[in-house]
């Protein structure tokens, strides 16, 4: 397991955890990212923001945050 | 009068702005949502004779109260209780576009879907049983593309046959724990409730334990309101136990739980290479790399910066002189007495000083516009994220940063871009320190007269000392008045798409008459003060020694020797500065040389190098201009920022000049 922003170009990796307050699980949430969603990198912008795709969308994610999205790689 | 009154909601991206547009063509009008400076849009159509007025909900994922949007969206559906509820779902994005439909069907709503972007669902080959979703959620849903207007004949019928549904709220089985809870805390609500709460009691419940803090506030109203919060908090936390996690995830995982096996019983997909990288993911890993991204975005905005006054400034030059012509005329034709100077250098003038932005405006919103709908905005937010977060900001504060080294109405104007009202108003409150257009002609005058031969390197640092101003500022303000509160980063990139004429026209022209509306009445009124204080007592020359205003300079013409300009012509040149602070150099021209010509000879009998320096500081620092002050007004709906970008301003101007005379004084 290692935070989303430690992940590489290109990786598909699983969401394992959030850690971080309520407001923030639930505003990542609705947007359909938590606990078993896929997510695949475009662009980690590290130490900036991470460029993330969910099926079809896209989604910007400040580096504070995507620090504590804990995620751990899919082998397809 | 509107017999019936729908609303639009959906997910920011999924075609609600098209939806809108096609539905009510030109019969909008804009506005803001009652206390907020959120644009409000509203549109009108007549189907088989029944008026039909549309309301346009801002873009959002969900009814919960993360941001400043979803509680207008709940607030209105909850309160306003419109008859019929469109939502607006990419069906290319089916899973997480339904999660707001099933929200809203959780909340009892008279729901018509728009399945959008059916083109997309097609060209990809899916299989989308259209019945079988309408069934399974028991309200009608319509296949479109809005773009093309496909489908929006049988939306039209839809929602006037839809009028009368009462569809019963959508019931998700959350599990028997949450169960439990629910309907001990449903039925505690049952027993209290009143009629001004249009929801079911199970959604407020569902609320509450979602730790919904804006339900919370209406619940509290309530008889026994709160002795029901304290009851769902003393629920959420044995829940939180008993679940090992967030209740609040854990329905909202639900909910997606529920959606996936709806999506799987109506949509086939079929199998192939999901994970491949599109076009636009090609160009986002140039425009956000981590080492090009800056530079491209910086590029951009230089372009955009060339075009509004390199184009517009012509144009406002054509304004100012017309009304110039006018106001001549008008003296002309009445002869020169007080009626004739409040004519034309009150209201003529005024008038003109409004419209004189209108180009630069017009055309920075077209900018705007045509950014904005190519996706390319987001990405701009994305990139500068990391830097402004330093200072306190959001990513998308640096767009009006930098528009506003040309005009700060238009840049001030911009930070509607941003959710979080606390970014907003920080943003709007430094943005004054950037040095606009209009300040730049005093720099030449004073800079060439004193330092002709480092001008530029005169100008240039002045630029640079209102950033440091603006930077300082932003981390003072932030520790004093919004104690940390950080809004991190999180937001959804739009594939790259080509903008649509009408979109950007629309959007341009209704954001250019909400400027003329609100900024324009604030900018007439202090111009026509001004011309006042300047011709009272009757009779006297205007602007001279005798005047009102000549009088006024007297007075706080020693509260500027420290600075190293204490005399009156120059306390009366700031204050015309207020009204645009190009009007310094026109002021000091007729009260120090009779004319701007020959000015530059002049002024090394009032200032020394010294002197001129600080006036040029303070001219940078102090108060924006009316214009400005105008359009913080209406930006951020309240005196008391204005006020404190006001009086911020002037004491850091003040402080600035007064300090760099003494100490310089000091070395040389």
């Amino acid at each position: 397991m290692c935070p989303l922003c430690a992940v590489e170009n290109g990786r598909i990796v699983e969401v394992m955890d959030i850690r971080g307050g309520r407001g923030m699980a639930g505003r990542l949430a609705v947007m359909g990212i938590f606990p078993g969603s896929r997510l695949r990198m475009i662009q980690n912008g590290r130490p900036g923001p991470v460029m993330v795709a969910l099926d079809e969308k896209r989604f910007g994610i400040g580096y504070g945050m995507a620090h504590r999205i804990f995620v751990r790689p899919v082998t397809e | 009068m509107a017999e019936i009154t729908i609303c639009l909601g959906g997910n920011p991206n999924a075609g609600k702005t098209t939806v809108f547009n096609k539905l009510t063509g030109a019969h909008q009008k804009v506005g803001n949502w009652p206390g907020v400076t959120v644009e409000k849009k509203e549109g009108e159509y007549t189907y088989l004779g029944k008026t039909i007025r549309v309301v346009d909900l801002p873009g959002t994922y969900s009814l919960t109260s993360y941001s400043l949007d979803e509680r207008i969206a709940s607030d209105f559906l909850v309160k306003e209780h419109p008859d019929v509820t469109v939502v607006i779902v990419d069906a290319s994005n089916l899973e997480s576009n339904l999660y707001l439909a099933i929200e809203l069907l959780e909340l009892g709503a008279n729901l018509v879907i728009d399945l959008n972007m059916m083109d997309v669902v097609r060209h990809k080959k899916w299989q989308l049983d259209v019945e079988k979703l309408s069934k399974t959620l028991g309200v009608p849903v319509i296949p479109t593309v809005a773009k093309k207007a496909e489908g929006l004949e049988t939306l039209r019928q839809t929602i006037l046959a839809a009028r009368d549904h009462q569809p019963e709220p959508l019931k998700i089985n959350y599990g028997l724990e949450v169960e439990e809870a629910l309907s001990a805390l449903t039925d505690l609500i049952k027993r209290s409730k009143d009629s001004s709460l249009y929801a079911p009691n199970r959604w407020l419940a569902l609320k509450l334990l979602e730790n919904n803090t804006q339900i919370k506030e209406w619940v509290r109203t309530l008889p026994k309101g709160e002795q029901i919060i304290s009851k769902s908090e003393d629920l959420a936390t044995a829940l939180n136990d008993r679940l090992g996690r967030d209740v609040e995830a854990f329905v909202i995982e639900k909910r997606f739980g529920f959606i996936s096996g709806l999506v799987r019983k109506c949509c086939r997909k079929p199998l192939g290479p999901e994970e491949r990288i599109s076009i636009s993911d090609k160009i986002d890993q140039l425009v956000l790399n981590r080492w090009l991204g800056i530079p491209i975005f910086l590029v951009f905005m230089w372009f955009t910066f060339k075009l509004v006054f390199d184009l517009g400034n012509p144009l406002a030059d054509y304004i100012d002189t017309g009304f110039s012509w006018l106001g001549g005329q008008t003296t002309a034709l009445l002869g020169k007495n007080w009626f004739s100077s409040l004519l034309s250098e009150g209201i003529i003038g005024g008038v003109g000083s409004v419209l004189v932005f209108l180009p630069n405006i017009l055309i920075l919103f077209l900018m705007i516009g045509i950014l904005e709908d190519c996706g390319y905005m987001s990405r701009a937010a994305f990139v500068m994220d990391r830097f402004m977060q330093r200072l306190g900001l959001h990513g998308k504060s640096s767009i009006p940063m930098i528009l506003g080294f040309g005009c700060n109405i238009p840049a001030i104007m911009a930070c509607r871009t941003l959710e979080s009202p606390k970014d907003r108003i920080l943003t709007i409150l430094i943005n004054p320190f950037m040095s606009c257009s209009a300040r730049l002609p005093i720099y030449v005058l004073f800079a060439g007269a004193f330092f002709p031969r480092q001008s530029g390197a005169v100008i240039f640092s002045l630029y640079i000392l209102g950033m440091v101003m603006a930077i300082l500022t932003a981390l003072l303000f932030n520790k004093l008045f919004f104690k940390g509160e950080s809004s991190p980063l999180i937001m959804e990139l739009p594939p790259y798409r080509l903008p649509t004429v009408k979109n950007i026209v629309m959007h341009m022209w209704h954001r250019a008459s909400v400027f003329i509306k609100n900024a324009g009445t604030i900018i007439l009124a202090g111009v026509i003060i001004i011309w006042l204080l300047a011709s009272m007592p009757v009779g006297v020359e205007y602007a001279s020694e005798q005047s009102w205003i000549g009088q006024i300079g007297k007075i706080f013409a020693p509260l500027f020797a420290p600075a190293g300009f204490g005399f009156w012509q120059a306390a009366v040149a700031l204050m015309f500065g207020i009204v645009a602070k190009e009007v310094v150099v026109g002021t000091l021209g007729t009260l120090l040389a009779g004319g701007e010509e020959g000015l530059s000879e002049v002024l090394p009998q009032f200032f020394n190098g010294l002197a001129a320096l600080s006036f040029m500081v303070m001219s940078l620092l102090y108060i924006p201009c009316i214009a400005t002050i105008g359009v913080i007004r209406s930006e951020t709906n309240s005196w008391k920022w204005t006020g404190l970008a006001v009086g911020w301003s002037l004491l850091v101007g003040w402080l600035s000049a007064v300090v760099l005379y003494q100490l310089g004084q000091l070395f040389a």
